[in-house]
């Protein structure tokens, strides 16, 4: 592949991942606004004139429902905003602990879907690199979705941050779900992808599973 | 007249929860299942008017649960929840039968109104079902 094509290659697969995020983001978004609209409707409902009196235990059970929907959407705001602004810098210190409960909370929605758990491990004390935001969380999502295809329903993916000798996030995940065994598998977008943060990919299986290794170095 | 019977499939509990006290204020008979198994497990033993049902469960989706549904009874009404833009899937549910789709946040108003078409649809449909019985019996016996 020439470089120019490579180059709009990885664009497109830059601009694709922003797409499936922001598109998961947005959904979480409409159902607690479905859920709030419905709870004011309720309000409405029981208030209408010439309706019995409104108890305030109801009023305030309601009320919560509200409230707890309106939390809801906060923390989801708070993950698109911090994801939105991943693209803000081409490089700056990344811790990995965080960078995969980031990603745990971002992929939370597609492994529901497949009824597979996340689980962030940070590692023994702070790991930090230096490299790309938006680049990191792309390639653990992608390493993400890929282990979580690999796993049946009612398993646990993990994405663990090791900082013994180089700084790394391991994702392991099940075999036996739709994706490929993990000995067949084989993953150059994100090769791609790590080779384009300085970093590289490792496959293996354990027990059966499926290991991804990323190693960012120091 | 029979109250209209709705069963609402949502994997968020408190929407399904929420909505059904509205609808139930509006004089429907209401129950909530929260995923595609739990609906097909209701509907082995009890019949509906309509079926109100979520497109994006985890596990068996929407569009999954409606192709069930139709294989159980090709004669129940089912209509779909969407969020925006989920086009190209609500094309494929009304290709697999689905009556109609709307858009979450739902308007219950609009809702209200395509649910009564569905109990008019269904109970047409049990109509025509049991004069085909009737008729088939008489072809039979020879009366």
């Amino acid at each position: 592949m020439a470089n120019g094509e490579r180059e709009r290659s990885l664009q497109d697969a830059d601009l694709a991942f922003f797409g499936k995020v922001a598109a998961s983001i947005s959904h979480e978004l409409n159902n607690t606004a479905s859920i709030i609209e419905q709870a004011a409707g309720l309000l409405e409902d029981l208030s209408a004139d010439g309706g019995p009196p409104l108890e305030r235990s109801r009023a305030r059970e309601i009320a919560e429902r509200i409230g707890k929907q309106a939390r809801r959407e906060g923390g989801i705001i708070k993950r698109l905003n911090s994801f939105a602004h991943s693209v803000d810098e081409p490089e700056r210190e990344i811790e990995l602990g965080e960078a995969a409960q980031a990603v745990a909370a971002l992929a939370l929605r597609m492994a529901q879907g497949r009824k597979v758990a996340l689980e962030a491990r940070p590692g023994a004390g702070r790991i930090v690199i230096r490299r790309s935001p938006f680049g990191v969380l792309q390639a653990l999502y992608l390493s993400v979705e890929e282990a979580v295809a690999a796993s049946p329903q009612g398993s646990t993916v993990t994405l663990s941050a090791e900082g013994a000798g180089a700084a790394a996030v391991v994702v392991e995940g099940g075999c036996g779900g739709q994706g490929p065994a993990p000995g067949d598998a084989s993953f150059p977008s994100i090769e791609a992808l790590m080779g384009r943060l300085g970093g590289r990919l490792s496959v293996s299986t354990r027990d059966g599973r499926l290991s991804m290794r990323l190693t960012f170095g120091s | 007249m029979d109250p209209v019977k709705v069963l609402l499939v949502d994997d968020e509990e408190e929407f399904t929860k929420t909505l059904s006290e509205r609808m139930e204020a509006r004089g429907l008979k209401v129950r909530t299942a929260s995923s595609g198994p739990a609906a097909l497990e209701l509907l082995k033993g009890m019949s509906f008017d309509a079926i109100v049902l979520d497109m994006m469960m985890p596990g068996m989706d929407g569009i999954e649960t409606l192709r069930r549904i139709r294989e159980l009874d090709a004669s129940l009404q089912i209509i779909l929840l969407t969020g925006r833009g989920d086009i190209q899937k609500s094309v494929e549910a009304m290709k697999l039968g689905a009556m109609d789709f709307l858009e979450k946040p739902v308007d219950l108003g609009k809702l209200m109104e395509v649910i009564r078409a569905a109990q008019e649809r269904k109970r047409g449909l049990d109509r025509e079902r049991t004069q085909k019985s009737i008729d088939d019996i008489l072809d039979s016996k020879g009366w």
